[in-house]
C-alpha cells in the first residue's frame, strides 16, 4: 500500500509522538551543537548506554555533568580512578549538582561487585568511572539490564576509544577532551553519528 | 520532673548524635523499639547505638527534623515518665551527661546541649569511670583504679575542676602518664567537638564499617532475650553457592512462618554458623546496613541472599589464605548450619504502611544488597577545600554557598592527602584563586594563605595546585 504525502507526514507525526510517549523527551546537555549530535540518533534516552573516552587530567568529565545537572533522578557514580583521590564535593555542586541525588562508591569491578544496582532501576543513571575490566559476558549483562531497567549508563575510559575496536551494545562512542590553550572543548564522535565538534569553554561552564 | 519543653535545635548542617543514653528504669528489651544495638551500662543506665537504624528513622520522619521526631517519638513510647534521656557522640558522652543531668532531654550539637556539656565537672567523672571499669578487662581494672587515683590527684594539685578548661592535653599524652583507657576516655569526651575532615571513598571491598561505631569502646551488645534461629544439618556435603541458596531460602520462610514477632522487626545482623566439612564451626555475620523487613523480603529472600553470599565468600577467602599449602580442595564444603538473629529493631509500634516511599527507602533497600555503602556529600562553609565538604547531612546548604562561585574551575576529584609538587621541565601555570587563612578561628598551622593555580604539564594533563606564601608547591587535584 502507497501512502500518499498527506498521510506519510501524519503517520510521521504519530511515530514520532508515540516514540516521546514511549521514551519521553531527550535527556539534554542544554549545548545546542552536542545536543544536535545526539539527536542524530534519536536522543539520549534512558535504556541506553555511552561509552565515553576521557583520559584524566583532560576535563573530559565535566561534559557528562551536563547531561546529568537537571535530570531530578538519583545517581550512581561508580568511582575507580586511582585509590589516592577522592571526590571532591563542591566542584560538583558548583557544576549544578544536586548532591542529595548523587551517590558514589568505590569499584574497579562493578561486574561482579555491584551486581544489585543493575538488577533494579533503584538508580536511573549509571556512571561507571574507569571500570577495570568488562568481558563481553559482563557486557551483555549490563546492556540488557540497562534496557530492561530503562537506565541510562555512562561507561567513562581513562583512554582516547578508536575506531579499530567498536562496541555494538553502547549507542555512542565519544571521545572528550579539553584544549586549555584554545579554550575549547573537543568532541570526537565514533558512533551515533560519526563527526567532530568544539565547544568554547566559556559555555560549558556558564549555560 | 517534666517532659522537655526546651527549646532544641541541632546546629546548622549537623547530624543528630549517634548515640543516646537513657537514664532510668528501663528494661533493655523496650529500648529495642529504638535502636538494634544496646547496652546496659549500669543498672541505671542504657545506651542505644543509633548508627545503623539513622537512615530508618529519617525515612520513618519523613522530612521532620530528626530531633523534634525523637522528641515526640520518646514521648510516645515511654509516656510521662521519669526518664531522662541524651544525645550524643560518643557513649561515654552520653553516660557523663546522664550523671549531671537535671532536664529530662538534652542533646550534644545544639547550643544548649554542647553549653551544658562544656560546663561539666570532673566531680560526675568518678562514678561513670567506675562503671567504666566493670567493661574493660578484668585483669587491666587493677592498673586502671590505680591510674584513675593518680589522675585525681593530679587534677587536685593542678586545680583543675573542668575537661574543657584543659583541652590542649592530648591523648597521648594522658595515655603515657595514666594508661591506655583514660587517655581514650580523654578522646572520647571530646568527640564531635574537634574539627571534622572528609573521610576518604572506602577502597576495598568487604572492609566496610557498617556504622561509625568506636571500635575501641568497650561495647557489651545486649543480645534479644529470645533469639529466633533455625538449625539445619544438609543431606550431603554443599561446595557451590548456587546449590545453598534454596535450602538458605527455605530456612529463611521456616524462621519466618516460626517467629512471627520478626514480621514486626526489621532485622540488623543475622549471625550464620557455618557447619564445615572438617565439622569446624565459621561465623558469618550477615549485617544489614540498614534496619530490613524480612517480611518484605520473603520468600524469595533476595536481599538476605546478597549479603549471605558476601560473608560466605569473605570466610571462604579467609579458609582458603589458612589453608593454602594443604591439598584440600578449592572450597571446603558445607555440611550444615545454624542462623540466628541477634539484632533487630522493633517497628511493632510503627504503622510502616503509612509511610511513603522515597528515594531514602530505594536506597536503603540497594544498601542492604551492595558489599558497600553509598556515600553521598553535604557542603560545610569553608573555603579551604579539605574541610568544605563532609558526609552529608540534614541540612543542604547546596550552592547557597557564595564561594562556589570564588572560582569556577574546581577539579572533581583531589587527592587524600597533600604532597609537594615539584615543578620541572615546560609547563603552563594559570593563577585560580587565592584562599586565605581563617584567622578569627584561631592558628590552624595546616590551613594557611594559598594562591591555587591550574598547572598543565608538557603532557597536557592538568592538575590543581596551590603556592604557600614560602613559595612551595603542592599537588591537591587532577582535573579530570
Amino acid at each position: 500500500m502507497e501512502l500518499n504525502t498527506q498521510e506519510e507526514a501524519l503517520l510521521k507525526e504519530h511515530l514520532h509522538k508515540f516514540s516521546l510517549e514511549e521514551k519521553g523527551p531527550p535527556i539534554r546537555s542544554g549545548l545546542d551543537e552536542l545536543d544536535a549530535f545526539f539527536l542524530k540518533r534519536g536522543g539520549v534516552h534512558y535504556g541506553k548506554i555511552i561509552e565515553w573516552g576521557a583520559p584524566v587530567g583532560r576535563c573530559g568529565r565535566f561534559m557528562i555533568l551536563r547531561f546529568l545537572r537537571d535530570l531530578h533522578e538519583s545517581v550512581v557514580w561508580i568511582h575507580g580512578q586511582k585509590e589516592e583521590l577522592q571526590v571532591y564535593a563542591p566542584a560538583w555542586a558548583q557544576r549544578g549538582i544536586d548532591l542529595r541525588l548523587f551517590y558514589f562508591i568505590r569499584s574497579r569491578n562493578p561486574l561482579p561487585e555491584l551486581r544489585p544496582l543493575f538488577l533494579e532501576p533503584a538508580f536511573k543513571v549509571i556512571v561507571m568511572d574507569c571500570p577495570e575490566r568488562l568481558s563481553p559476558g559482563d557486557w551483555s549483562f549490563i546492556s540488557s539490564k540497562v534496557r530492561e531497567n530503562k537506565q541510562l549508563l555512562f561507561v567513562l575510559r581513562p583512554f582516547f576509544l578508536s575506531t579499530k575496536r567498536g562496541n555494538p551494545l553502547v549507542s555512542w562512542r565519544v571521545n572528550c577532551w579539553l584544549r586549555p590553550k584554545e579554550g575549547k572543548y573537543c568532541l570526537n564522535f565514533l558512533k551515533g553519528g560519526e563527526g567532530k565538534i568544539e565547544i568554547p569553554m566559556s559555555r560549558v561552564r556558564d549555560t | 520532673m517534666s517532659v522537655i519543653s526546651l527549646k532544641h535545635y541541632l546546629k546548622r548542617g549537623q547530624a543528630l548524635p549517634s548515640y543516646l543514653g537513657i537514664k532510668g528504669s528501663l528494661e533493655p528489651d523496650e529500648a529495642f523499639a529504638l535502636g538494634s544495638r544496646v547496652m546496659q551500662w549500669s543498672e541505671e543506665i542504657l545506651l542505644i547505638d543509633l548508627s545503623n537504624v539513622y537512615n530508618y528513622w529519617k525515612w520513618a520522619a519523613q522530612g521532620e527534623e530528626l530531633l523534634p521526631f525523637f522528641e515526640r517519638k520518646l514521648k510516645e513510647l515511654f509516656g510521662e515518665t521519669q526518664l531522662q534521656f541524651c544525645f550524643a557522640h560518643h557513649p561515654f558522652q552520653a553516660v557523663l551527661n546522664l550523671k549531671q543531668q537535671e532536664e529530662s532531654f538534652t542533646c550534644l550539637g545544639t547550643p544548649q546541649g554542647d553549653l551544658y556539656f562544656r560546663q561539666q565537672d570532673f566531680r560526675y567523672w568518678e562514678s561513670a569511670l567506675e562503671e567504666f571499669g566493670k567493661h574493660i578487662p578484668s585483669k587491666e581494672l587493677a592498673e586502671f583504679r590505680k591510674n584513675i587515683g593518680r589522675f585525681n590527684r593530679f587534677l587536685e594539685r593542678m586545680k583543675i575542676n573542668r575537661p574543657f578548661d584543659i583541652l590542649n592535653i592530648k591523648q597521648d599524652s594522658l595515655e603515657r602518664r595514666f594508661g591506655k583507657w583514660l587517655g581514650r576516655v580523654w578522646s572520647w569526651v571530646f568527640k564531635g567537638f574537634e574539627k571534622v575532615k572528609p573521610e576518604p571513598l572506602q577502597g576495598d571491598l568487604f572492609q566496610t564499617n557498617f556504622s561509625s561505631f568506636d571500635i575501641s569502646f568497650p561495647w557489651q551488645g545486649t543480645l534479644l532475650k529470645e533469639m529466633p534461629f533455625i538449625k539445619r544439618f544438609l543431606d550431603h556435603p554443599l561446595i557451590e553457592w548456587e546449590h545453598m541458596c534454596e535450602p538458605l531460602v527455605e530456612d529463611m520462610n521456616k524462621l519466618l512462618k516460626e517467629y512471627r514477632e520478626l514480621r514486626q522487626e526489621r532485622v540488623t545482623r543475622i549471625n550464620w554458623v557455618v557447619t564445615l566439612e572438617s565439622l569446624e564451626e565459621k561465623s558469618c555475620s550477615i549485617i544489614f546496613r540498614n534496619p530490613h523487613s524480612l517480611l518484605d523480603d520473603a520468600p524469595k529472600f533476595e536481599t538476605f541472599l546478597f549479603q549471605a553470599y558476601y560473608s560466605y565468600l569473605s570466610m571462604m577467602k579467609e579458609i582458603e589464605a589458612r589453608e593454602d599449602n594443604l591439598d584440600f580442595p578449592i572450597r571446603m564444603a558445607t555440611v550444615g548450619w545454624r542462623l540466628e538473629v541477634q539484632e533487630s529493631l522493633r517497628t511493632a509500634h510503627l504503622n510502616e504502611d503509612l509511610l511513603s516511599g522515597s528515594v531514602s527507602s530505594s536506597r536503603m533497600e540497594m544498601e542492604n544488597k551492595l558489599p558497600l555503602s553509598l556515600q553521598s556529600f553535604g557542603l560545610r562553609p569553608s573555603f579551604f577545600p579539605e574541610v568544605s565538604f563532609g558526609p552529608r547531612e540534614d541540612e543542604y546548604l547546596g550552592e547557597k554557598l557564595p564561594w562556589l562561585a570564588a572560582s569556577k574551575r574546581k577539579p572533581l576529584f583531589i587527592f587524600n592527602k597533600i604532597e609537594p609538587l615539584v615543578l620541572e621541565g615546560n609547563y603552563k601555570k594559570t593563577f585560580l584563586e587565592r584562599v586565605s587563612t581563617i584567622w578569627w578561628h584561631g592558628a590552624e598551622p595546616e590551613l594557611g594563605d594559598r594562591d591555587y593555580y591550574l598547572i598543565e604539564d608538557n603532557e597536557g594533563i592538568m592538575w590543581w595546585a596551590f603556592q604557600e606564601p614560602t613559595g612551595g608547591w603542592f599537588k591537591h587535584g587532577l582535573f579530570s
